[in-house]
């Protein structure tokens, strides 16, 4: 065990708690009480003003769980997962695996290619307008000087797609980052000795950089998809949710509950009933997690 | 400057024993030298006075004030860890002036003292320098300045010299006792070298399972090994073992090729206490060839050389004696030894060690 | 650079993945080419086919970067993320660097420390919309709607448990032999924390730091959800201009690059650790 000092006067010995209360505190105050004031109002009528006007029992749910809108935001939050997820790590972990095997100028590339990652999402996503929109935006004038017409604002399909691209353009250097840092970990020795028993670089990349590197994608695969499904602001601003409300995205839909129609019962137990169903993706996270922490 | 007593101190984690009963109180000044193998507890123990460790039984007794439960700040003792553990961030000085500085001594003062420490260790020229920045050896230094520096009641040393190479280390070994000696502060050394113990301690303690197997002067452990395991762990190469039949008369066999004579009181000794099968012990450096090979079949051991080792100024033998037995004899000649060769050996009375074959304690 | 796998390639295929490299560099540049070029254009160029490259093909103008700078709103908003964002960072920092350090450090009688650990971050991985309505309603009762403090809070929460488990990761690495050594030199705990393990780690709380900093800067959700006017963000301010002014290619371009500007010309310094820092410690290097 890393525990240092064991001998600790009687002044002393209090000093791990000291360190640790406030934050543990802070903590319990501020999400474990709201996460139970949540549940409270998910089977209540919350008015601004007024409070919790009456119990509801299970209405809010059972009015959410038979609303064809609340299904669809899941679904299509989940699409959006689904299809960006793949191509970031495909294209994150390729890339990374390049510069790793030598292409010149490493110190270039990682910095560069990891700048969208910190980019504002919803400045992305309202510069993305300027991209996509079919008056002079810029995927549209080069779609279309190739003779390819896409409606990319004005469908549902359109806009997931669009915001499917610059999400792929902000996330991907993330699993690039992770990636990098995963294959430049790993000596050069035994990429040299896989490359004089290898027949060709595919089956060291097969057989060597993807299991060494698996580990470490499995954390950076569950971390996308639970900011996935976290999306908020990069949709919301490209879209606004719509046309309709055909892009709105689960957290985009809550937040419309919550905050402009100030549904609160409602918006509390769509935040419930989405906790329980990411909680599955989470319990992968920890079981990872466990394993990387020591 | 300060004695310090240990009485039945122990250590345990959870049903694990490190340490168990030490006894020892050392004179003042007195170098002391805790060896055995690794996880005998001789770390446990030097923690447990550096204030590292709790202590699960037992007390400590530093001036004569109980430490047990004190930090370590207010025991007032200085140590030098194994990988030296420099303050990355700070420089030799910075090093060197930290407990002086928590302490809060005036400013001129610990630039004074500091600078009259690494006058003494020779890294005046270093001060300005951070620890990356050094060698093995100027490192080792800084370690020692930042131990004396505070002129702490105690000195602890985990293995100091176990990081930097084999020439250095001999010479390392000399300086620092000739610190201890002039500073006259009371010492702890740990190391698992025994050779390295022999020539530093002024006592030694043997451990091994987190039991003391003896505490002595490094020729109180040589010549007169408690046990077994002490007589096995001092001296290089091991002393030899052989399974052995006593007669009254003293007469010693083991198989055919092996007999020897017990000095002349010691008969009586071992037909008091009833001993007949005991395990002898024979230096590999006491045994000598016998030139004269009409000598008779006492206290001779006979065999075929297996292996030779030329050292140098002497040759180390490994001699098959018969029955799958062997024996590693160190003699003084330089070359000229042959495998194959047929050896008669021979020790004289007072060199052979008779352990109890029950027990493993010393009998004679 | 130099190894085999590199050395015996084809030089066709070395041609390829240097060319995928390079378009992966035109892929991530084209958007922040685009806001700049947009950024100083004026209105009637936006529209007209070819002006691509400045002075040549149009004439650049600072036009629409001094509308922006001039819209008071905008200057409060760009205010509210710097304060929000480094206010947060202080906070977070202050109470949980020393959290970090006593889980690094110390076993707990119950609990073990690793299990604190995976506790704090589960609070971290938590969607946020579940803590909306408690936290709009929390906000709301104690006034702090449209308020710096209320932002602080909100953000100080969802990170904290991020600082305490990367630096706690981090911690572990400082050499337990050198917190010892500090220790028989006569430092107390707190000074062993303060004089020797926080110094060691600065690299790493330097981009911890710059991590809760992005967050805040970058958070549109509750930015959005609990500000209007004085407290508004960057985020907040944009979202708000999409529905007012709608496609606007110039005041886009230049709200765009002003707020993404900070944390990515930040990012260039602190590239080491990140990928630790970003996966809670999951990668190492």
């Amino acid at each position: 065990m890393e525990t240092i000092a064991s001998v600790q006067s009687k002044a002393e010995r209090g000093f791990k708690y000291a360190l640790l209360a406030p934050s543990v505190i802070w903590i319990i105050a501020l999400t474990f009480f709201p996460i139970l004031a949540a549940v409270r109002y998910s089977f209540a009528n919350y008015v601004l003003g007024e409070g919790i006007t009456a119990y509801v029992g299970f209405s809010n749910y059972a009015r959410l769980l038979t609303d064809s809108g609340f299904w669809y935001a899941i679904f299509i939050t989940v699409i959006f997962v689904g299809i960006t997820v793949p191509i970031e790590v495909c294209i994150g972990f390729v890339l990374a695996w390049i510069i790793t095997i030598g292409v010149p100028g490493k110190k270039l590339f990682r910095p560069i290619l990891t700048a969208p990652l910190f980019t504002m999402e919803v400045a992305i996503g309202y510069l993305g307008v300027t991209l996509f929109t079919d008056q002079g935006g810029l995927f549209s004038t080069i779609l279309g000087a190739l003779g390819i017409h896409i409606e990319w604002l004005s469908t549902a399909s359109g806009g997931l797609a669009a915001a499917m691209i610059l999400d792929i353009w902000i996330w991907t250097p993330f699993v690039f980052l992770m990636s990098l840092a995963t294959l430049s970990a790993i000596p050069n020795d035994i990429f040299d000795a896989a490359m004089l028993e290898a027949s060709s670089h595919w089956q060291v990349f097969f057989h060597v950089a993807i299991p060494l590197a698996w580990p470490v994608l499995t954390v950076a695969i569950l971390s996308r998809v639970l900011e996935g499904l976290k999306s908020f602001g990069l949709p919301y601003a490209l879209t606004s949710g719509g046309p309709g409300t055909s892009t709105q995205l689960f957290s985009v839909m809550a937040d419309l509950t919550t905050i402009q129609f100030t549904d609160f019962g409602r918006g509390s137990a769509m935040g419930i009933l989405y906790l329980i169903m990411v909680s599955i993706v989470i319990t992968f996270f920890f079981k990872q997690m466990r394993k990387r922490i020591d | 400057m300060a004695i310090v007593e240990l009485s039945h101190v122990a250590k345990r984690y959870g049903d694990v024993v490190a340490v168990r009963d030490f006894n020892l109180t050392t004179r003042d000044g007195e170098f002391v030298v805790l060896v055995g193998p690794s996880g005998c507890g001789k770390t446990t123990t030097m923690r447990m006075i550096a204030g590292l460790e709790t202590v699960t039984e037992g007390e400590i007794r530093i001036g004569g004030k109980n430490v047990v439960g004190m930090i370590p700040r207010e025991r007032d003792v200085a140590m030098v860890f194994q990988n030296y553990a420099l303050f990355p961030h700070l420089n030799v000085f910075g090093n060197l002036s930290f407990g002086l500085r928590l302490r809060k001594f005036p400013k001129e003062r610990v630039a004074e003292t500091v600078r009259s420490a690494a006058r003494t260790l020779e890294i005046e020229h270093l001060l300005e320098r951070k620890p990356k920045e050094l060698s093995g050896g100027e490192r080792q230094r800084v370690a020692l300045g930042r131990a004396i520096v505070r002129e702490p009641k105690v000195f602890l040393m985990d293995e100091p010299l176990s990081n930097i190479d084999a020439k250095l280390r001999v010479d390392m070994r000399a300086e620092i006792i000739k610190l201890q000696r002039r500073l006259g502060v009371t010492t702890f050394y740990v190391t698992h070298d025994q050779v390295e113990a022999l020539s530093m301690g002024d006592r030694i303690v043997v451990m091994s399972h987190g039991l003391v197997q003896q505490v002595g002067t490094p020729k109180e452990l040589y010549n007169s090994p408690i046990n077994r395991y002490v007589a096995g762990f001092i001296g290089s190469p091991s002393m030899n073992f052989l399974r052995a039949h006593i007669n009254a008369d003293g007469t010693v066999f083991s198989g055919d090729n092996v007999c020897l004579v017990l000095p002349e009181k010691h008969p009586a000794l071992v037909t008091r206490n009833g001993i007949q099968e005991a395990w002898v012990g024979v230096r590999p450096e006491h045994l000598v060839i016998e030139r004269n090979p009409d000598r008779g079949t006492r206290n001779v051991i006979r065999g075929t050389v297996e292996v030779v080792e030329p050292q140098g100024a002497t040759t180390i033998l490994q001699i098959n004696i018969g029955q799958e037995k062997k024996i590693i004899a160190q003699i003084n000649e330089q070359w000229g030894r042959e495998p194959g060769e047929k050896l008669t050996l021979t020790v004289s009375s007072e060199l052979i060690h008779v352990f109890d074959s029950k027990t493993d304690q010393t009998c004679i | 650079m130099d190894n085999l796998l590199w050395r015996s390639s084809k030089w066709a295929s070395k041609l390829v993945a240097m060319l995928i490299a390079c378009l992966a560099l035109c892929w991530v540049a084209i958007p922040f080419l685009w806001a700049i070029g947009n950024s100083i254009k004026s209105r009637s160029a936006i529209f007209e086919r070819g002006a691509i490259i400045p002075f040549l093909q149009f004439t650049p103008t600072l036009d629409a970067w001094k509308e922006v700078l001039n819209d008071p709103q905008a200057i409060n908003c760009l205010f509210s993320s710097a304060l929000v964002g480094v206010g947060t960072t202080a906070f977070v920092l202050l109470i949980g660097t020393p959290a970090a350090y006593s889980l690094a450090r110390f076993e707990f009688r119950r609990v073990k420390s690793k299990d604190i650990t995976l506790w704090f971050l589960s609070q971290r991985v938590m969607p946020p919309v579940v803590v909306l309505s408690p936290f709009y309603i929390l906000l709301a009762e104690f006034g702090l709607i449209d308020t710096w403090i209320g932002l602080i809070l909100l953000y100080s929460t969802f990170n904290l448990a991020f600082c305490v488990v990367i630096m706690r990761d981090i911690f572990r690495d400082v050499s337990k032999d050198v917190e010892e050594a500090a220790r028989m030199e006569g430092a107390s705990l707190w000074q062993v924390f303060w004089m020797i393990a926080l110094p060691l780690s600065l690299d790493g709380l330097i981009v911890t730091a710059f991590i809760v900093f992005a967050f805040c800067w970058n958070e549109a959700l509750f930015a959005s959800a609990v500000t209007s006017q004085h407290a508004a963000t960057m985020p907040a301010f944009i979202l708000a201009s999409r529905s007012t002014r709608g496609v606007d290619f110039n005041f886009a371009a230049v709200n765009t690059l002003l707020a993404i500007a900070p944390p990515v010309l930040m990012s260039f310094f602190v590239q080491r650790y990140l990928a630790r820092g970003l996966s809670f410690g999951a990668v190492k290097g």
